[in-house]
């Protein structure tokens, strides 16, 4: 179960690869920072938009590069602020994706945002349900 | 807080490492790393079928049949169409129109992003052949004679076609049945625009427009005579310059699982 958040990661990368435009990578990065909050996830965030650059097309990088800018900014948020909350995850993702398809042009990202905020809120629900005390995977 | 100053330093690193990616796969430097993909477009591919198969499972055989038939009437429309030209130039003894084979480089759809499936269609789809079939940028790629697109990126084994009704995309184009000229427009979802047509040539609902530019000499572009789609409305105005009309292709590339590259000609 605890390796439950990795596998969804995998299934975004290839969802949003093959059928969908929605940025779901990107909220399953948000969703693991908020989990974990551990400096692993920026080579998690590196290595899944290589690999999403290489199966979409992109410029190899760029999306590496979002996915670093975004969550360095959720990890300066929490500093100040709590983010365990699905609200925050919600908001969160909405603002990213938004950002997201409008640097990368892509279609309908108004509403592909709104589709991710929800779904992968539903997702942080169910994972911090069995991840309670959010306890590192490397302990 | 579980962060220390060091983080500050691994997010520098990663992210002056995703930079110089992103600077190399700019320049083409190394190929654009694209040998990276090597493995995972077969994995996509899988995925990609499995995911497919719901929306395969509700495609009634009597409706591919129906499907299938309207693009063998399309084409005989358009080879008779082509006989007719060929007749008219052999009485007039002026030329005869060529007609040419193509070599071909079959192909699977292997990914295909679009905003809901089933709903939209996609502005582009990811097709399993590449460098190594000598798959290049520019390339035309139909199904059955129908125009899908062009290839736009080509990685070494698998390539990124832009659908001809995505947006941004524009080419010279004519009516089957009148010999209308105008220019192709995509305006994305699937519909395209045949605007800059002169006011004096006549614009049927319902002929076909096929391609009427001929492929460049590096075997780029859109042969002549691939059927792009049917009219479905016409926009007249005296007061305007031009008329246009509304473009519905015949081929739901969602439906569709093989397709094939034009390489160049035999």
């Amino acid at each position: 179960m605890k390796y439950l958040p990795f596998v969804l990661l995998i299934i975004a990368l290839f969802l949003e690869s093959t059928i969908f435009s929605w940025p779901l990578v990107l909220g399953m990065l948000i969703v693991l920072t908020v989990l974990y909050k551990e400096q692993w996830v920026m080579i998690v965030a590196c290595v899944s938009g290589i690999l999403l650059d290489i199966l979409t097309f992109h410029f190899i990088g760029s999306s590496s590069l979002f996915f670093l800018v975004v969550l360095e900014l959720v990890f300066l948020y929490q500093r100040k602020f709590e983010i365990d909350s699905p609200i925050f995850v919600g908001i969160s993702v909405f603002v990213a994706s938004l950002l997201y398809g409008a640097v990368f042009i892509q279609r309908y990202s108004f509403f592909s945002a709104i589709l991710t905020a929800v779904v992968v809120s539903i997702v942080y629900i169910i994972l911090a349900f069995f991840q309670p005390q959010k306890k590192s995977i490397l302990v | 807080m579980k962060r220390s100053g060091s983080s500050i330093g691994v997010f520098i690193s990663l992210f002056l490492l995703s930079l110089l990616l992103f600077f190399f796969s700019q320049k083409n430097i190394l190929g654009g790393f694209g040998i990276l993909g090597n493995g995972l477009f077969p994995l996509q591919a899988a995925i990609f079928q499995i995911v497919r198969i719901p929306a395969q499972l509700t495609i009634k055989p009597q409706e591919q049949k129906v499907f299938q038939k309207t693009l063998d009437t399309a084409q005989k429309a358009v080879d008779v169409a082509n006989l007719q030209k060929d007749n008219a130039a052999l009485r007039d003894q002026f030329a005869t129109s060529e007609t040419q084979n193509y070599s071909m480089v079959p192909s699977h759809i292997i990914g295909a992003p679009q905003f809901l499936p089933g709903v939209g269609v996609p502005d582009s789809i990811v097709i399993d052949q590449g460098t190594r079939s000598g798959v290049k940028v520019g390339q035309a790629v139909v199904y059955r004679n129908n125009v899908i697109g062009t290839v736009t990126q080509v990685r070494p084994s698998a390539s990124l076609v832009k659908l001809v009704s995505s947006n941004g995309v524009s080419f010279p184009a004519k009516t089957n049945g009148t010999n209308a000229l105008g220019v192709l427009k995509g305006t994305g979802n699937g519909t395209m625009v045949l605007d800059n047509v002169v006011l004096s040539d006549e614009l049927k609902v319902g002929d076909l427009i096929v391609s009427a530019m001929g492929q460049n000499i590096d075997n780029t572009g859109y042969p002549p005579g691939l059927i792009i789609g049917k009219i479905t409305s016409v926009e007249k105005n005296p007061s305007n310059l031009f008329q246009r009309a509304s473009v519905q292709s015949l081929v739901n590339v969602t439906k569709v699982g093989d397709v094939f590259v034009i390489t160049g000609t035999k």
